[in-house]
């Protein structure tokens, strides 16, 4: 104790004070990992658009929701960040639909029949999760509706019904 | 040197010092930075419910849930820049409206005065079939939705008639409810 009045008072006389800022650092860790939490379980952040793709703008004031992604960029069709067909600038290879429905998309089908399955599997087991058919469309803004309806048709199909475009508010 | 070490200033009596000014100045851009972020968040989920009056969330819900669609709208967003609203009424044809393209672009703001023409003729419906054409873009096809879906401060304002009360109630709605309809088509 007088060991500690002693380098007060020796502080004091040098002109030189300490702050005592450990509860703010400790406020400020709290407040970090709330934050840090918060953000990255925000459906903004997981729904951003990759660096492939230019997304067009728009008024729209609804907010992001959680569902599964499909990108169409392009260089190709991702769902959920894993890509599952690859474009030539925006152009489907005939090999890549059927032959006597060129709508259907196979890769494409198959990838989200998989997650379909996967989120009714966890739907059985699981009474919080339900399998909505939601799916988060972004696409380039250049793309034509040549390709986007392909993809809507095969997601259709795959039991993916309600969909939803993504745009960025305007700058 | 030795009393640098490990970012620490020792005294004489044992105690020590830790020098967390740079762990400070990365704390506090983090908790800015990130509050910032979770604000937008925030916003956003309020603005969504304060969308939409319980009325209008009523009317809307009702023309959803709708198996026989008295009236139909159908927006065709063709190739040519041109802008095709059908109407029909109790299956029948009803009106046709035709607008050209302006100069290799789609003339938006007439095409957004006629929706909102036809939102005051038919307030409760809520829903329009929109049929791209294959070579329309993306960009194109949301510039359209955004012109279907709301109405903007310089249009006139639109009502819709509460159930409830029967009192007329304003909605900046027009037909939120977009469905692709020529998908299926093949």
């Amino acid at each position: 104790m007088s060991r500690a009045l002693a380098r007060l008072r020796r502080r004091q006389t040098e002109g030189t004070f300490a702050l005592q800022i450990t509860s703010m650092i400790d406020i400020f860790t709290i407040m970090v990992f709330f934050l840090l939490k918060s953000y990255s379980a925000s459906s903004v952040v997981n729904t951003g658009p990759t660096s492939e793709i230019h997304l067009p703008s728009s008024m729209s004031e609804t907010s992001a929701v959680e569902s599964l992604k499909v990108i169409v960029s392009k260089t190709g069709i991702f769902v959920d960040d894993k890509k599952v067909l690859n474009l030539a600038d925006g152009k489907i290879a005939k090999d890549q639909t059927e032959n006597n429905d060129p709508q259907f998309i196979k890769a494409l089908f198959e990838e989200l029949d998989k997650q379909a399955q996967k989120s009714r599997d966890i739907a059985s087991v699981n009474e919080d999760h339900k399998f909505e058919g939601k799916i988060v469309m972004q696409a380039d803004e250049g793309l034509s509706y040549d390709l986007l309806k392909k993809v809507m048709y095969t997601a259709t199909l795959a039991g993916y019904n309600d969909l939803k475009l993504a745009a960025v508010k305007p700058q | 040197m030795g009393q640098h070490r490990y970012g620490s200033r020792r005294h004489d009596d044992g105690t020590f010092e830790l020098q967390l000014t740079s762990m400070i100045d990365i704390f506090t851009i983090m908790v800015f930075f990130l509050l910032k972020g979770f604000a937008a968040v925030m916003l956003g989920l309020v603005f969504l419910d304060a969308q939409i009056p319980q009325p209008v969330a009523t009317a809307l819900e009702k023309d959803r849930n709708k198996k026989d669609r008295d009236i139909v709208l159908n927006v065709d967003i063709q190739s040519s820049r041109n802008l095709e609203i059908r109407v029909s009424v109790n299956g029948n044809d009803n009106q046709r409206i035709l607008v050209p393209g302006k100069s290799d672009s789609f003339d938006l703001n007439r095409f957004h005065n006629e929706i909102v023409n036809l939102k005051q003729k038919y307030p409760e419906t809520f829903r329009v079939d929109v049929n791209p054409g294959e070579k329309v873009s993306y960009k194109e096809i949301i510039q359209v939705m955004d012109q279907v879906r709301a109405r903007t401060p310089k249009d006139p304002k639109v009502f819709i008639t509460d159930e409830a009360t029967k009192k007329q109630v304003e909605t900046n709605l027009l037909f939120p409810d977009v469905v692709f309809g020529n998908v299926m088509e093949g």
